[in-house]
């Protein structure tokens, strides 16, 4: 019989042995299997997804970009092409390789597939943003067309990714692109961010990074070479062009512009705030709870108690005491009520207590009521 | 439109099969109120005080979301309430939202009462107008209105009556006062004496109203019969699958009509989009196409359903057939899908803000607030002490503790009457009256034994903590202290990547983890609750509180004077609970970042205003929800598992039990993980909480302190040596259990192939390694023990002989000390009798309840400074002359040559049926203890300790 601590060390080795060998999805075992299996079809399916993303965007289709976008030798490239020319899904004309109708449903398919997923990952899990489109690009593969009908059920048929691009119908129905690059709008210009490109990751967590998202409104203030400078819910940011090219962009009117705002993480205890917008960062079951709570423009919010660790702070929103943590309060666009209404409103916080959050102006005259 | 009275009484009956669908029980009823509101608007109460105590609880089927229904009558009609889960909007994003407007629309209520907080007005508004939008049959009941007062808000009711359009009814419904109101206007609404005039969103957006222009016309002229279009249209752009479900197979268009028929056409449809609902996002099936074609499966026969719902009235002709009902169903959700691409993405923020926009408008009409400043605001003073900087951990902790010293002192006595009750009386009458019956022994074995004494012992053990520390708890969550806990802690729970409602659901865990687990689901982040579900079990569970205090007594106690041991091991304890926490921190903050990385997180808690605890609601609530319903689920785990672990312990397969099968097995990887066989076995077919129905073999359990246990095998002829290595595995380094293990089996191989004499002696073990062996002669009908003889012709006894598997091995070493050196662990354990305030018999049970191996085996490394065995001062402790005679007296017979049988046992009750009162001990049979007694029969058997050194001799005649 071994010494028992010896034995735990043998079992402890071996254990560790076999999750590293059969552990789902992350093992070596069900890699290598994953791997055998899939890249045949993967090629062939991403073949597809970049002709009809060229065709989206109207460029081109051709050997090089093909051999550029899979990473793959060129020669491979001809392969593939050849064998999807065989399959009837690509027509190859000299240069030039164009999808068929059977191939532009069956690239469409897969992009349902990846972009279902996105929208998955940013709404109901807490996976981060330059993650999405990594695990998107695995899942695409492997999801049936009855799984994504039964993912686009659970999360409401959304119509468009997280990174504003729409998803095709099942049908295999897409609205035409529009809007055009951040770099090509005039500067001083306001638009509204339609699109993040998500590829190559890099760039995509740069623009994640600078706090940007789909539906967001900027400023374009100034475009050089060098670098391109915006201005975001009044904070400006420096982008690289490499990644500004990035950023598709509708032009907006003045008028619908976000200007500098402040968030309710800002409050400090007995501060008040209107409610200027939820910021697009807060998606999914998250955005709607704070919906329903009465998080609307509009309406009047004070930070009425600090909990003890000072983090989660309960807010008097409409009449009832809800805690936020500080992230998710900062997503919570505000504009302050000004000092000396503070003031003012202190003096009446009995009343604001348990008050039923109205504006300032339009109280009910007090008299004649009973109490 | 408004209903008669004529057609609902048939539409009650007709809408059955539908309602059953939705999980409501098909009784007679003549109009079905559904409660709507948001969470603390006291909307139990209402359901309470409309219904009286006729209710009972469930859950939705399919969910886990709480349903309680009940009814009450009025000018000889049945109204049935369903109390729908509390929900901010109907917007269907979680399972409570999903419920309640599933009821709202499809379980098609006479009347929808919704609950409204007059303190948070505009608030609960918003959720009015949206059920406004859904249904006309609408009564609002204005509750706690004297919270309102208190608070210097006063609502007229008037005015609010007229801006809704419906019935508005103020109440307190704590007191009652306003319940016949609410009735009245029930019934009225009910029977169509008042027709409400809802009011509706007059516009929406822009954008969404140039949607709806074209969609509504639609919905409207495929189902004219629809009261809701516009809000159906809108639910259609905001695609919402179940919606769109009942759009897909018209079953919408039927939502208003009374027809029997169609009602069932509804049903089978129902069944078929439910399903596809309900199933997970990977796994579900495309679901419209299931739905459709489950409907043309039911329905395929209209006529023939139709005519068996209605009594054989024909089909109503205006409704179009299947056909074209779903190719209409089809157009409408085409052109709601087109339509939806040209809305902006959040025009459902625009939505909510009109909702909202208009509540708020409502609300400012209809309230004033402000109406007496208050020089003392209460809510205020107490969110300030109690989240204060300094005095919020304190208080929290404070009243936490006074919980479960009320918890762990009360349940004390109700406790041991329990155990008296169920074990001691109890058992043996059904063990009598099995007898009468004739019933065989395994059979009365397998039910009395196994089933019954695990279940009797879960029952005693579980239910006084839990009758007690629920109802405390459930205090302090009505006076809405434990929200402000959650709030407090938060920050520390949020850095574990855990939600700060887990400290609720962790200090539920302090009273029971089966109850911690399943108070959970007030943790809507699906992360924060699987990791609050996960680290539950590091809170000590009241069941373990005893084990904690007994280790603490013994080792941490025993370190320092007696006047401070009290005080010291009470201290460990709390550091051990403490430990528990600290655990659940770090356990969480790993699984956040490891398994559960990537899940969702959302965090939002609201703080209720106080609110003076009601006692006797809380009693009955807390009772009934929670005490009964987990100690149903453990009773649940617990008969079955007594039978199984009877049955495992006493169907043999050749010549040893399963369990021994099991554990010779299961060995080589049980000492791969530091642990053996029979604790394996222990895991496998039982968990903590059914160690009860070991208990009453505790006392025999035994272990040898490895100092003295070399190898106990090493003098055993070639032959059995080689046996037990071969059995057991070559001698231990050092390794305690494993020597006894081999231990026990030299004893069972030296019994076979050499002179037991020889193994003893040659460890000059003394004669107090007590092998009262008894067998019965046969001639005078009594038991003889004899320890040193062997060869006796094999027993027969009159029930087959009942083992624990985990005992066996184990039970017959044990080894000699002195009375002296085994007073001080004696007097430990006065100590705990004394500390932790139980009975002694309570006390052992908890012990013998919540003893597994491992934890003896520490014991007995941790004894081994002391020299001593603490299974001996167990068993030498006043304690153990509380349990029944019947359980302590264990006959044991010898092993025969002619079998490899393990130990067997009888129980002295056996001796007593077959009419033996005493035992004959022969001579020189226990020398160290009864050899200094004269030959002859020792007359009460129910003071003799027989495996133990200290057998009470004075008792031998």
């Amino acid at each position: 019989m071994v010494h028992p601590g010896i034995a735990l060390l043998i079992f402890a080795v071996v254990v560790t042995l076999l999750v590293v060998l059969f552990w789902p999805t992350r093992g070596l075992v069900p890699r290598l299997a994953r791997y055998r299996r899939v890249t045949d079809r993967v090629l062939a399916e991403d073949t597809l997804k970049h002709l009809y993303n060229c065709e989206y965007a109207g460029t081109p289709a051709t050997e090089e970009s093909l051999a550029g976008a899979l990473e793959t030798s060129r020669h491979e490239a001809v392969g593939l092409l050849n064998r999807l020319q065989e399959l009837e899904f690509v027509q190859v004309e000299g240069e030039r390789a164009t999808l068929t109708d059977e191939g532009r449903r069956y690239a469409l398919r897969v992009l349902r597939s990846h972009r279902l997923w996105e929208t998955y990952l940013a709404e109901r899990t807490g996976v981060a943003p330059s993650e999405w489109h990594a695990q998107a690009d695995r899942k695409e593969h492997v999801l049936t067309g009855e799984e994504a009908e039964g993912l686009a059920s659970r999360l409401g048929y959304p119509l468009y990714d997280p990174h504003g691009d729409p998803i095709p119908t099942a049908a295999g129905r897409v609205p035409p692109a529009r809007g055009m690059q951040l770099t090509a709008i005039e500067p001083g210009q306001a638009a509204r961010i339609i699109h993040l490109e998500d590829e190559p990751a890099q760039l995509f967590e740069a623009i994640v990074g600078a706090g940007l998202g789909p539906l967001m409104s900027i400023r374009l203030l100034e475009a050089t070479p060098s670098a391109v400078r915006v201005e975001a819910q009044g904070v400006e940011h420096v982008l690289d062009p490499a990644v500004a090219s990035r950023i598709t962009v509708e032009p907006v009117d003045e008028e619908t512009a976000e200007g500098p705002t402040e968030t309710l993480a800002d409050l400090d205890e007995g501060e008040r705030g209107w409610v200027v917008g939820i910021s697009r960062l807060c998606q999914g079951p998250a955005r709607r709870r704070l919906l329903d709570l009465g998080v609307v423009p509009g309406t009047l919010v004070r930070a009425e108690l600090m909990s003890t660790g000072g983090d989660p702070v309960a807010y008097r929103i409409r009449g009832a005491l809800i805690a936020l943590r500080d992230d998710q309060a900062s997503l919570v666009r505000i504009e302050r009520v000004p000092a000396d209404e503070q003031a003012a409103a202190s003096d009446r916080h009995a009343a604001d207590a348990v008050g039923i959050g109205s504006s300032e102006s339009d109280r009910l005259p007090l008299e004649g009521r009973d109490g | 439109m408004a209903r008669t009275a004529a057609p609902c009484h048939g539409c009650a009956a007709n809408r059955e099969e539908a309602l059953v669908q939705l999980g409501i029980s098909p009784d007679r009823f003549d109009y079905l109120v559904a409660l709507a509101g948001n969470p603390n608007t006291g909307k139990s109460t209402v359901f309470n005080a409309l219904t009286g105590l006729r209710q009972h609880t469930g859950n939705w089927p399919g969910k886990t979301v709480a349903r309680a229904e009940g009814t009450y009558g009025e000018d000889e009609d049945r109204f049935k309430v369903v109390d729908l889960p509390g929900t901010y909007s109907l917007q269907a994003g979680s399972p409570d939202e999903e419920v309640a407007r599933d009821f709202v629309l499809f379980g098609r209520p006479d009347v929808t009462v919704v609950v409204v907080d007059a303190t948070r007005l505009e608030r609960n508004l918003n959720l009015v107008l949206q059920i406004l939008e859904i249904t006309d049959r609408v009564v609002v009941c204005l509750n706690l209105m004297d919270e309102a007062r208190r608070h210097g808000i006063a609502v007229d009711e008037r005015k609010l009556e007229k801006e809704l359009g419906v019935p508005v009814i103020p109440s307190v419904a704590r007191s009652g006062t306003g319940i016949p109101e609410l009735r009245d206007a029930i019934r009225r609404v009910a029977t169509g004496e008042i027709t409400p005039e809802p009011f509706r969103i007059a516009e929406y957006p822009s954008e969404v109203e140039r949607a709806l222009t074209e969609l509504v016309p639609l919905v409207q002229d495929a189902y004219p019969e629809l009261p809701n279009a516009r809000w159906v249209s809108l639910r259609l752009l905001n695609a919402d699958q179940r919606v769109a479900d009942a759009v897909r197979s018209g079953e919408i268009g039927l939502l208003d009509s009374d027809d029997a028929a169609l009602a069932v056409a509804w049903s089978s449809g129902r069944g078929g989009a439910s399903r596809a609902s309900t199933a997970g996002p990977l796994a579900g099936p495309a679901t419209g196409h299931v739905s459709r074609e489950r409907h043309a499966l039911d329905t395929g026969g209209p006529e023939l359903q139709g005519s068996q719902g209605s009594g054989g009235v024909a089909v109503a002709e205006p409704f179009p057939a299947v056909d074209s009902l779903e190719a209409v169903g089809r157009v409408v959700l085409d052109r709601a899908a087109a339509l939806r691409w040209k809305l902006s993405p959040d025009f459902h923020d625009a939505l909510m803000g009109r909702f909202y926009e208009a509540a708020h408008a409502i609300a400012d009409r209809s309230s004033a607030v402000g109406l007496r400043k208050a020089k003392f605001d209460l809510d205020r003073t107490l969110d300030r002490l109690l989240t204060n900087r300094w005095l919020g951990y304190p208080v929290m902790l404070f009243m936490l503790a006074a919980v479960f010293w009320i918890t762990i002192s009360g349940a004390n006595v109700p406790s041991g009457l329990l155990a008296t009750l169920l074990i001691d009386n109890v058992h043996p009458m059904l063990l009598s009256f099995g007898a009468g019956l004739g019933l065989p022994g395994w059979l009365s074995g397998l039910l009395f034994d196994g089933v019954y004494l695990a279940t009797a012992w879960v029952v005693a053990v579980m239910l006084p903590p839990m009758a007690i520390f629920f109802p405390l708890f459930t205090l302090l969550e009505d006076f809405g202290y434990l929200p402000r806990v959650a709030f407090n802690l938060d920050s520390l729970f949020r850095r574990a990547g855990a939600h700060g409602k887990q400290a609720l659901t962790m200090c539920m865990g302090f009273g029971c983890n089966a109850a911690g687990v399943v108070s959970t689901r007030v943790i809507d982040s699906p992360r924060e609750r699987l990791i609050a579900i996960i680290t539950n079990n590091f809170s000590l569970c009241n069941g373990r509180w005893p084990t904690q205090i007994l280790l603490a007594t013994i080792f941490v106690g025993a370190l320092v004077p007696a006047h401070l041991a009290g005080l010291v091991s009470a201290t460990a304890v709390v550091g051990v609970a403490l430990l528990g926490v600290f655990a659940m921190f770090v356990a969480s903050w790993l699984l956040s970042r490891t398994m559960l990385r990537g899940e969702a997180t959302t965090f939002s808690l609201e703080l209720p205003p106080y609110r003076p605890p009601r006692l006797l609601q809380t009693l009955y609530t807390s009772i009934i929800d929670r005490t009964l319903i987990v100690l149903w689920r453990a009773v649940v785990f617990a008969a079955p598992a007594g039978a199984v672990i009877w049955l495992v312990s006493n169907i043999s397969v050749g010549n040893a039990s399963l369990a021994e099968h099991f554990i010779s097995w299961a060995n080589p990887f049980g000492i791969l993980l530091g642990l053996n066989g029979v604790i394996l076995l222990a895991y496998v077919v039982s968990d903590c909480r059914l160690d009860g129905a070991h208990r009453h073999q505790r006392h025999v359990v035994q272990l040898a302190p490895q100092s003295v246990l070399h190898d106990p095998v090493h003098d055993l002829p070639g032959d059995g040596k080689r046996e037990v290595d071969r059995r057991i595995g070559p001698p231990p380094a050092g390794h305690g259990l494993h020597a006894v293990l081999r231990g026990g089996a030299g004893m069972a191989l030296g019994g076979l192939r050499a002179p037991r004499r020889q193994l003893f002696d040659s460890h000059q073990l003394p004669g107090d390694l007590i092998h009262c062996f008894v067998e019965r002669d046969p001639q005078r009908g009594v038991y003889r023990t004899d320890g040193r003889q062997r060869g006796r012709a094999a027993v027969e006894h009159s029930r087959p002989p009942h083992r624990r598997p985990e005992l066996q091995l184990i039970e017959r070493v044990t080894f000699p000390h002195g009375q002296r050196e085994i007073e001080p662990l004696r007097d430990a354990l006065d100590q705990l009798g004394q500390a932790s305030q139980l009975r002694p018999n309570v006390l052992c049970g908890r012990l013998g309840l919540h003893l597994p191996l491992q934890f003896l085996r520490f014991l007995e490394q941790a004894t081994e400074p002391y020299g001593q065995s603490p299974a001996l001062a167990f068993s030498q402790h006043p304690c153990l002359g509380s349990i029944p005679a019947s359980d302590r007296f264990r006959v044991r017979r010898d092993y025969s040559p002619t079998s490899a049988t393990a130990t067997r046992r009888l129980r002295g009750r056996v001796s007593k049926s077959s009419r033996t009162t005493c035992c004959h001990v022969p001579s020189g049979t226990c020398p160290s203890t009864i050899g200094s007694a004269s030959e002859g029969p020792i007359k009460q058997a129910r003071t003799w300790l027989c495996p133990l050194s200290s057998c009470q001799v004075s008792s031998c005649s």
